[in-house]
């Protein structure tokens, strides 16, 4: 992970998130803290491209987050069929979010990315690198931003 | 009587937390037409009139940019306001679709009251 994308992720995704979601988050300091092996959360990849950088950018969630995150976008409450149907679109605009904001953060607002489609990640797929994701509490559960890349 | 909008992203979330912020604004609406792509913003546009297109930029099938260029090539479509809403933070993405011609620019996350100022810019406050 660049060290700009790395700071600007910190800097970023719990302001987006509060923004976005009215989800008040903390950074997860203690390792301890984090989920053991057997956590299954939902995630959602991103990609992007452009003169300074390209790379992807993903985002894993436990699921319990994802429909009240999902609620809070859309304004209804959590039992409305919508917030549960909508809960891995609703994660893939924050991460859309995130990663604009962090690339204007990372490197000012002068160069042009092209960012790709959100789409949903199978944690099966992908290693979920627990030592260099960016981890955060959202509402008392852990979601993971991993962004990897090159200059 | 109000706006009618047609609001264009492919995001059903993005949608329909936009309808939430018009209400939250208490901006009155008289319809809002809802399209996933350019592509479907342009059929729609064949058959009802708007007084206004809110778009995102990067959408599978046509985004917003050339939905944007499609609108100004066409006579019948060409004086609508188009103005977008995107994570886009590039001030020379953002000049370009200045220069292109859009009404007005905002970047999500956004308030109901930056969007209800937008839509009184673009539209003029509704009396």
């Amino acid at each position: 992970m660049s060290d700009e994308m790395r700071e600007a992720l910190e800097i970023v995704s719990m302001r987006i998130l509060e923004e976005a979601a009215f989800f008040f988050s903390d950074p997860m300091n203690d390792p301890s803290k984090r989920p053991d092996a057997s956590w299954n959360p939902q995630g959602v990849e991103l990609t992007w491209s452009g003169e300074v950088s390209e790379g992807a950018i993903r985002v894993w969630s436990d699921p319990g987050l994802l429909v009240a995150l999902a609620a809070n976008m859309l304004g209804v409450e959590e039992d409305d069929p919508h917030a549960r149907s909508q809960r891995i679109d609703a994660l893939g605009e924050v991460l859309n979010m995130v990663l604009g904001n962090c690339l204007t953060e990372a490197w000012g607002p002068g160069p042009v990315f092209k960012l790709g489609i959100p789409h949903q990640a199978d944690p099966r797929d992908y290693p979920l690198d627990a030592e260099t994701g960016f981890w955060l509490v959202a509402e008392g559960l852990p979601m993971m931003f991993w962004v990897g890349g090159r200059r | 009587m109000g706006y009618t909008v047609l609001l264009v992203d492919d995001s059903e979330t993005i949608r329909g937390a936009l309808l939430k912020a018009f209400q939250m604004a208490k901006l009155p609406m008289e319809e809002v037409f809802q399209a996933g792509d350019g592509r479907e913003a342009l059929d729609t546009l064949k058959s009802v009139w708007v007084d206004m297109v809110l778009t995102d930029i990067n959408m599978p099938n046509m985004g917003g940019v050339e939905l944007l260029a499609a609108m100004k090539a066409d006579p019948s479509l060409r004086e609508i306001p188009v103005a977008v809403i995107s994570t886009e933070g590039s001030s020379t993405r953002i000049e370009s679709l200045r220069e292109a011609g859009i009404s007005g620019y905002l970047r999500k996350p956004c308030r109901p009251e930056e969007i209800r100022d937008l839509l009184h810019k673009v539209l003029g406050e509704w009396k």
